[in-house]
């Protein structure tokens, strides 16, 4: 077939799921060589497309062809010639970084001296070579994502899907993994990703912009025009202008201070002797790659894990000596926001309130803010499991305040979330440091990071940089941030 | 060239995974070992109160019957009829004696002496045997007593009637012997489906099962992929168990090894069978542990005679335990150990598990579906 001929075909596809149709009425051709992104906010139907795509899931009407065919009668066919990628890692944990790719070169076939020469290059140019014999459990969020391409371009298919490849991998890995499917698509190979990163989706020739399971615009990204600008027409805002209810806290002086911190798990070490302090109020920004340290040095401030080493206060607290006390003075919230999904919205809320002790009265007043925050005034008594993950984080975020906190503490909370929500999300916080709450937060997209106050950027377990955005532009004499922290990386690595 | 890719995955895996392992060969030898000795249906050394009102030579005669009987321990020697409810409501005696205060005076003026036996009847089974053994000791008691009296008499008598009793297949009647045949039917059905299931619903669990969907591997290739790893480790866990269990417990084996040999594997695919279809129906490994557990081990104990004996079930009950394969193997294991037979006496069992496997692999495979939803 040769190149600009639909290789791809996507006719009048519908998908339901119980009483929900996650796609419906979809029509797109992918060409043969082509680089093409399938953007969308969360729960716009993606992933049900890619895997419709893929052969695994058959659809509730129309029909999707591959290189001619049908994914319902032909589905074999079709999986025994393409590559794909799941959101999940999707590599055996107990297997080292080469035995999973022999296994994935076995399952297809590809012959000895072929899987040889092709392990090799592939190894050099992710630069997973050293980590040959490690065990995949033991690898970075980044390194196995490399390592999951790794195993589908071993068997070099003609057509490679990826569902969002990069999603929670730090910048430089991320532009690893860029490198490796731009130099895979040279070859002339089809590709097919979704991804929820702005960027991302503009690096690609044509891209398809979903939204609530209908295909919203088909085009190149020049014809469809700013990205974040289409996200943000077409996704319902939530406009906040309410500060928080809260007592207003006095807003001088350091609420964190952290002295020599180190921590070690058998032999290896996480954290190795940091020292910072961030002052009431400020949104301090902590940045490294998957495996720099981040999430370790938040539990031990959170006091859920103790340090091996150093002294650290957070919030007045010796929280070394006494990690119990700092609890009822954070709020804490990780990636995997910890609701509980079979509850309603409101028995979430009064839930968490319950658990910090706060009053009744106090508890109907703030209930009423982080519903107008999460957008969910009205939908008190729905599932959790039933609204979509953007407004989840958003509800997680208020649940972690309801006992108005000193400190907020955030591990990645916008991961996987699209540009619109991520930006109501940080409106939020923004209004939050206006009330004196201070917020550290982790995160991967450093176009974040440009509203924080401060940003120290944490490489192998130590503190590479510190100071306000603007400055550290000026330092390295660039304009986006995502370049000082590739400097950073490139020199620390 | 894709099985063996798979099977040598799988075998990679277990063997790095501490858990799998230790549930694989650790569980199974802990259980052997706790049943081996816990459960005995032996009825021996039972706590016995002694409350004697007469204190003679014969009373001392009868006592000393009860103890070189070697089933009885005169424990308690109380001295009124309340120490002996308090023995028995404490559960210090499984039984008391209460000789009366003429007993001696009775017998040697050839009366009838009474002697009072109470039981703790709480657990039925165990009762009846402990009083059957009290009755028996008393009446050779009583026997001795005519014998002793005709001989004075000068008429030498033997028994009327006698009964030579021979005990088959377990002579010396040791429920052990019976015990730990009948476990290799529960343990090889408590822990093989378990590590199938879960080694499948991770693979779900993890997403890897997606890479399965988009590769060349077809369903039964998969499904092989997990069979055989598992059903050599089910083997070799069924090995283990059973060196340890006829070295160590000394359970006689009589029949032909290579028969139970075969047997076991065929049992041992059919319990990886179960695994494999249990993996089909849920999506969690919580979940894939408790139903192999419900779908399993439950019924092994119930229901396939381990413990409780099908004969004496009403019938409807027998015809159920049909549907658990720990019922086939259970009676092959016994059948082989304490009786010998050959295949002209298991061949039906033998002929119910290939079934019950071969169902269990199409069903499998027919419900396994390369698709995610």
């Amino acid at each position: 077939m040769p190149n600009g001929e639909a290789v791809i075909e996507v006719k009048n596809l519908g998908r339901l799921f119980r009483k929900d149709w996650a796609l419906r009425d979809m029509n797109l051709e992918i060409k043969k060589g082509e680089l093409f992104c399938i953007a969308g906010p969360d729960g716009s139907g993606k992933t049900t497309l890619i895997q419709s795509i893929c052969a695994i899931l058959d659809p509730s009407t129309g029909s999707v062809k591959v290189d001619g065919f049908d994914t319902v009668r032909d589905a074999s066919k079709i999986t025994s010639r393409i590559g794909y990628m799941s959101q999940a890692y999707s590599l055996y944990e107990d297997l080292t970084v080469e035995e999973n790719l022999e296994f994935f070169a076995r399952i297809r076939k590809v012959p000895e001296e072929v899987f040889v020469e092709r392990k090799r290059r592939l190894l050099e140019f992710s630069g997973l070579h050293p980590f040959l014999q490690r065990r995949t459990r033991h690898l970075s969020g980044g390194m196995q994502k490399k390592l999951a391409l790794c195993c589908n371009l071993v068997h070099e298919p003609d057509i490679l899907v990826l569902d969002e490849p990069t999603l929670g991998v730090d910048p430089l890995s991320r532009r690893h993994l860029w490198r490796m499917i731009e130099d895979y698509h040279s070859k002339g190979r089809t590709i097919v990703m979704s991804t929820s990163y702005m960027d991302e989706a503009k690096r690609c020739q044509r891209l398809a912009f979903l939204l609530e399971g209908r295909l919203l615009a088909c085009d190149s990204p020049q014809a469809i025009g700013d990205l974040e600008e289409v996200f943000l027409k077409h996704i319902k805002r939530v406009k906040l202008k309410r500060k928080p209810p809260f007592p207003a806290k006095v807003s001088e002086g350091d609420t964190i201070r952290v002295e020599g911190l180190k921590k070690s798990f058998d032999g290896f070490t996480a954290v190795d002797g940091i020292s910072f302090s961030v002052r009431r109020g400020e949104v301090f920004g902590f940045v490294g790659p998957n495996g720099s340290g981040k999430t370790t040095t938040i539990r031990i401030l959170c006091g859920i894990i103790p340090p091996s080493g150093g002294s650290v206060e957070v919030a007045g607290v010796d929280v070394v000596r006494k990690p119990a006390q700092v609890k009822g003075k954070i709020g804490y919230m990780s990636q995997k926001f910890s609701l509980y999904l079979d509850l309603t919205v409101e028995e979430n809320i009064d839930f968490f309130g319950s658990v910090y002790g706060v009053g009744s009265k106090t508890l109907e007043e703030r209930k009423g803010w982080v519903l107008e925050a999460a957008g969910l005034l009205g939908r008190e008594k729905t599932l959790t499991k039933e609204v979509s993950g953007a407004v989840r984080q958003r509800l997680a975020l208020g649940c972690s305040l309801l006992h108005s906190p000193d400190v907020l503490f955030l591990d990645e909370p916008t991961s996987g979330i699209d540009p619109a929500s991520r930006k109501a999300f940080w409106e939020i916080i923004g209004l939050l440091a206006g009330t004196g709450t201070t917020v550290f937060v982790t995160t991967h997209y450093l176009s974040e990071v440009e509203a924080c106050t401060r940003v120290a950027f944490l490489h192998q377990g130590r503190v590479l940089a510190l100071d306000e955005p603007a400055r550290l532009k000026a330092v390295y004499n660039t304009g986006s941030l995502e370049e000082v922290f590739l400097r950073l990386m490139e020199r620390g690595a | 060239m894709i099985l063996p890719a798979l099977i040598k995955k799988e075998f990679k895996e277990i063997l790095r995974d501490p858990v799998t392992l230790g549930t694989a060969i650790l569980l199974p030898l802990v259980m052997l070992f706790l049943f081996g000795y816990a459960i005995s249906l032996d009825v021996k050394d039972i706590s016995m109160a002694v409350y004697d009102q007469d204190r003679s030579q014969d009373s001392q005669k009868l006592i000393e019957a009860f103890t070189a009987s070697g089933y009885f321990i005169p424990k308690y020697h109380l001295d009124s009829g309340q120490e002996v409810n308090e023995a028995l409501d404490r559960g210090k005696a499984a039984i008391a004696i209460v000789i009366p205060p003429d007993f001696s005076k009775s017998i040697n003026s050839y009366r009838k002496a009474e002697v009072q036996i109470i039981l703790d009847g709480s657990f039925s089974a165990t009762a009846m045997i402990v009083s059957n053994y009290a009755t028996s000791i008393v009446n050779s008691y009583s026997m001795d007593l005519m014998e002793e009296y005709l001989a004075k008499k000068g008429v030498h008598l033997e028994h009327p009637a006698g009964l030579i009793p021979r005990v088959w297949y377990n002579p010396p009647m040791k429920s052990v012997n019976y015990i730990v045949p009948g476990l290799f039917a529960v343990l090889l059905m408590a822990f093989p489906p378990m590590l199938t299931a879960l080694a499948i619903v991770r693979e779900k669990e993890r997403g890897t099962i997606e890479q399965v969907y988009v590769s060349p591997i077809s369903p039964p290739v998969f499904i092989l992929g997990k069979i055989i790893p598992y059903g050599i480790t089910a083997f070799g866990e069924m090995l283990l168990i059973l060196a340890v269990g006829t070295l160590w417990f000394r359970i006689p084996f009589k029949g032909s090894i290579l028969l139970l040999v075969l047997t076991s594997i065929i049992y041992v695919l059919t319990t990886v069978g179960i695994g494999l279809f249990v993996s089909t129906l849920t999506k969690t490994q919580l979940g894939a542990m408790l139903l192999s557990l419900i779908v399993t081990l439950m019924p092994s104990f119930l229901f396939s005679g381990f413990l409780f004996p099908i004969a004496t079930m009403p019938y409807m009950m027998q015809l159920y335990t049909y549907f658990f394969p720990a019922r086939y193997f259970n009676d092959i294991s016994r059948d082989l150990f304490l009786k010998g037979v050959g295949l002209e006496y298991l061949w039906f069992n033998i002929l119910l598990l290939v079934v019950y496997a071969s169902v269990l692999f199409v069903l499998a495979s027919l419900r396994f579906k390369k698709k995610v939803a």
